[in-house]
């Protein structure tokens, strides 16, 4: 195996780790948005395996990642809808149901499905990092005294936050760097968007070990 | 990397690096922030124990001082008026068929006395602080005895230590108040008092043959305030305060204490 299919590899096997360890949820007393959201893990390590063997064809695999991505968006902000108490964040996601599918069929008739959606990933990335640091404020507004770090929901925030902060300048210009600067692009997503990926994995990892942990402590 | 570095790349990477800077800097606010909540909680805790402490406190000196109060006006008022009463009763001329009425009147008003005199004594903190707990418990068992309606059994063990007299007095009122349960709830026939002294530790073990109560019954509301005073009290000596109780096995309340200063 050489070194640049097990650089592409690890972030599979990190997202395959973040699956299996959210399955806990299922064997313990879990609150049913972490199973929900161990259910979409496994779904999105399915999605990515295919893309990973799509690629080992040499097969154009964009359109399975533009479904991805939809279908993650779609499915943290609904996470996110139970987790923020607020009704401004609630009226943002509600705006978020209506607008997002309208740009993803925009999008879709504009430059196919073929492409990367870039449009759909920054307006859906900084969505997400919305959700997230709306999050965070909540926990700082929090009157309660429970440490932060029993929190499965501010690690995954964490890492929603790093993962999509940092790879959305990326992921926007894609299609401009990949059409321009090719041999970067591979570079970039190789070494730089899937140790962001290894990173959200970690911590959604640790969520969902903080909660048993934190479980266990009671 | 073939490509030259361009303005875009530069983009990327600065960008890539704020946004992992401006992420760091959430979640170190974000801890510094629990931190505060945290410290902020234990001090309002803290805060919370100190004035329930105070508040307690004042409560059982208010208290102290109406027992006080009300022991001197049993002792110098109604026991004044009770002896004159024997005294002018004893002055009466009475024919010999009435002479025995007035005997039994006058015992009765013996009796009036000398029950007056112990409830006068086992309420009056001054009592409390010159005979020491450990008597006026024993006084307080005495009074039980003698009124037939239990038997009362006392043991001790171990070297008896001084108490700080604030605190004696607590727990006097702890044992007494228990004392006050058996009497009017238990509905039993035996009482078993037994005080260990170990070191700095004194246990004290107080059982009847009653009828006992369901454990959860003293949590409700309105129900069992005596206990619940019981427990403030033990928790401002600090003591451990300790009642086991089954319907128709009877109660057993148990009490340890620790005295940090001790003085045999």
């Amino acid at each position: 195996m050489n070194t640049k299919l097990l650089i592409s590899t690890l972030p599979l096997l990190m997202v395959g780790c973040a699956a299996a360890t959210s399955l806990i949820s299922f064997r313990y007393d879990y609150p049913t948005a972490l199973r929900k959201l161990s259910v979409f893990w496994v779904f999105n390590f399915c999605i990515d395996l295919c893309g990973h063997i799509t690629k080992y064809f040499g097969l154009k695999n964009h359109w399975l990642y533009n479904i991805y991505f939809w279908l993650m968006y779609l499915t943290l902000a609904y996470l996110y809808d139970g987790q923020v108490k607020n009704r401004y964040v609630h009226a943002g996601i509600r705006l978020f149901y209506i607008a997002f599918p309208l740009l993803i069929l925009a999008e879709s008739i504009l430059s196919g499905i073929n492409t990367l959606q870039t449009m759909m990933l920054v307006t859906g990335s900084v969505f997400m990092i919305f959700l997230a640091a709306a999050y965070f404020r909540q926990l700082y507004l929090s009157e309660d005294n429970e440490p932060v770090t029993q929190d499965p929901w501010f690690w995954f925030s964490f890492g929603f936050i790093l993962y999509f902060g940092c790879t959305v300048p990326f992921l926007g210009m894609f299609n401009y760097l990949w059409a321009h600067y090719k041999e970067f692009t591979n570079f970039y997503y190789s070494y730089f968007c899937n140790s962001f990926a290894i990173l959200l994995n970690l911590l959604i990892i640790t969520g969902f070990l903080c909660q048993r942990n934190s479980q266990k402590s009671r | 990397m073939p490509e030259k570095f361009s303005e875009v790349t530069l983009i990327l990477f600065a960008s890539t690096l704020i946004i992992l800077l401006l992420t760091g800097l959430i979640v170190v606010s974000l801890f510094i922030n629990q931190k505060r909540k945290y410290r902020y909680h234990r001090e309002k805790f803290e805060l919370k124990t100190n004035f329930e402490g105070e508040l307690l406190r004042a409560h059982l000196e208010i208290q102290s001082q109406a027992f006080e109060s009300i022991s001197r006006e049993l002792h110098d008022n109604v026991g004044t008026l009770i002896s004159i009463a024997m005294v002018h009763m004893r002055s009466l001329s009475v024919s010999e068929t009435e002479r025995d009425k007035i005997s039994e009147v006058d015992s009765l008003l013996n009796e009036a006395m000398d029950s007056l005199r112990d409830i006068s004594r086992s309420i009056n903190p001054e009592n409390i602080n010159r005979l020491g707990w450990q008597k006026s418990f024993v006084a307080e068992l005495d009074r039980i005895r003698k009124t037939n309606l239990f038997k009362v059994h006392y043991s001790e063990e171990g070297l008896p230590f001084t108490i700080e007299l604030q605190k004696q007095i607590i727990l006097f009122r702890i044992l007494q108040e228990t004392l006050n349960n058996i009497v009017k709830h238990s509905g039993g026939n035996h009482i078993y008092s037994h005080i260990r002294f170990l070191d700095n530790l004194v246990s004290i073990t107080i059982k009847d043959d009653g009828k006992g109560f369901k454990a959860h019954s003293i949590d409700l509301p309105g129900e069992g305030s005596g206990i619940k005073n019981m427990r403030s009290r033990a928790a401002m000596l600090p003591a451990i305060l300790e009642i086991e109780s089954e319907v128709g096995g009877g109660t057993v309340v148990r009490l340890s204490y620790k005295e940090s200063t001790v003085q045999t």
